[in-house]
């Protein structure tokens, strides 16, 4: 059982209780935490109280909903009211913060066990998670690989079942990337759709706040208890939230899915297209109808994301950068590298923003979403800095954020999925939708999930 | 081309010459790229700042 809609269903027919769910997660964490290193925090009496709190509401015929009584972590980057949140940094190591994150918040109000805070690349400013103030973060189909980053925890956590769900953020593709290496589902909502309020920032434009999960209906349950306007945070939007929670077993008539002919499927791991266009087909087969669509200059919109990434970063960075001696080698490297871009070229590339946004906006003239890989790799090795596609070496961070950089950019919510394993690692499509538009998304993501065996991926030995 | 060392300098940037390199080597390359992609931009074309609406909001005024 490793879904929230079964561990509901379970619940609800007093099959189980959330005491019990929630002990069935402590003890894999217990058993699983020395060798994948996915937490920074684990808080088991906190979360057996909790349990036993939401029982005895449900018990009492008050249902919160789907995630009533559903054990779930966070992200070391969601602020918890009395529980440390470090960043994955020595410059917040002691950081207890006052308050709760929105996020955490509605998660709460939501019925949600709380179990701890997961490891993730320092100040979530990479795509490995190998972490040099709290060790590496192993990938849970191979301990020698990668998870992604920077939510590598929560993907590594999900994947092993250590959490129903946990929560990821996601600024240049960092719920995407460690949901794709690690074979579950990422949601990368609209930019303004889930409130940034409590949030340690890396990119006041480009953070996004979404779940890793076991299946699409699951993500469709988080989205739908965190989506909604938040006056603390001003750049959430006044958009009503949509219904997210897709049917069950839906055919895809009428849906058009855009194939892109340009960038997308260019220097990629042969297994990953094979598996992406499998899922294409089963698209097709389920009354979608395939595209295909032309998008705008994609490296030039990553190339113009970084300009923002890198004045952003170090501008919300700023106060911390005399403390040299306390940042790991890679990520100071990229807070200097921010101190090269100057004023001017920063609004250019947010003039240049706009611009794309309106031309990727015309794709959609043609399709309902556009189907992608989410990389054109697999999960790198621990330490590896290339990766060879096509016969040629890659940078592999550049490499990992190829696909799922733009998207940040434009602020538009994409859904990956995973859909198959090559060399014993996960392969990953990624779903790209219009704005504010989850629900279209969440619904094609589920057709396919229910009609393949994609969300029942366990790595081996689990 | 801008001078990237300069740059450097002037933002108190004290590193080993390697590092430096990899830095010019890289905001090179960015420059590159924007010079290019700003012959797109129109005189009016507004930077997409967080404090405004997106284009797609329609009057989802922030």
């Amino acid at each position: 059982m490793n879904t929230i809609r079964d561990a509901g269903a379970a619940l609800r027919s007093n099959k189980t209780t959330s005491v019990a769910l929630t002990r069935q997660c402590l003890d894999r964490i217990n058993r699983l935490q020395p060798s994948l290193n996915a937490f920074i925090t684990v808080v088991s009496e906190a979360a057996l109280a909790q349990a036993a709190r939401l029982d005895a509401e449900l018990a009492a015929g008050a249902d919160r909903g789907p995630l009533h009584g559903i054990p779930i972590a966070l992200k070391d980057v969601f602020e918890t009211k009395g529980i440390r949140t470090t960043c994955g940094s020595r410059l917040f190591y002691d950081h207890v913060p006052r308050r709760d994150a929105a996020v955490a918040e509605r998660l709460e109000a939501a019925g949600c066990v709380l179990l701890g805070k997961t490891g993730m690349h320092e100040l979530a400013y990479g795509v490995t998670s190998t972490n040099p103030h709290f060790g590496a973060i192993r990938n849970p189909w191979n301990h020698g690989h990668v998870p992604g980053g920077s939510s590598g925890g929560s993907g590594a956590a999900v994947a092993a079942s250590m959490a129903f769900m946990a929560m990821g953020t996601d600024t240049g593709g960092s719920i995407r990337i460690p949901a794709a290496f690690c074979g579950t589902v990422g949601l990368k909502p609209t930019y303004g759709r889930v409130s940034r309020y409590g949030v340690l920032p890396l990119d006041f434009s480009l953070d996004h706040m979404g779940p890793l999960t076991r299946s699409v209906h699951d993500a469709a349950f988080v989205l739908q208890a965190l989506a909604g306007e938040d006056p603390r945070d001003h750049t959430s939007s006044h958009q009503p939230a949509g219904r997210y929670s897709p049917p069950a077993g839906a055919k895809l008539n009428g849906m058009r899915i855009g194939i892109p002919e340009n960038f997308y499927f260019d220097r990629v791991e042969p297994g990953i297209v094979s598996a992406v266009r499998q899922t294409a087909s089963e698209a097709e087969r389920l009354g979608a109808k395939l595209v295909s669509v032309q998008v705008p200059d994609i490296a030039g919109l990553n190339a113009i994301g970084r300009i923002i990434l890198f004045a952003e970063a170090t501008a919300a960075m700023e106060p911390f950068l005399h403390r040299r001696d306390e940042i790991g080698p890679d990520v100071l490297s990229l807070l200097d590298q921010g101190r090269y871009i100057l004023a001017a070229d920063y609004v250019q590339a947010q003039r240049l923003r706009r611009v794309f946004q309106i031309e990727y906006n015309k794709v959609f003239d043609s399709a309902d979403v556009l189907l992608t890989p989410t990389t054109p790799n697999l999960a790198p090795r621990i330490g590896e800095t290339t990766v060879l596609l096509d016969g040629l070496p890659e940078d592999a961070r550049l490499a990992s954020t190829r696909f799922v950089r733009g998207i940040n950019i434009l602020g538009l919510p994409a859904l990956t999925l995973p859909c198959g394993i090559v060399n014993g690692l996960p392969a990953s499509a990624q779903f790209i939708g219009k704005a504010f538009d989850e629900a279209t998304l969440l619904r094609i993501g589920a057709a396919v999930e229910d009609a393949t065996d994609c969300a029942d991926l366990n790595p081996p030995g689990l | 081309m801008k001078d990237w060392k300069q740059i450097a300098a002037a933002q108190g940037l004290v590193l080993p010459q390697a590092q430096i390199e990899s830095h010019v080597a890289l905001m090179s390359q960015l420059e590159d790229t924007l010079n290019h992609l700003k012959t797109k931009l129109a005189v009016d074309t507004e930077p997409a700042t967080v404090f405004q609406p997106a284009p797609w909001s329609d009057g989802d005024a922030r």
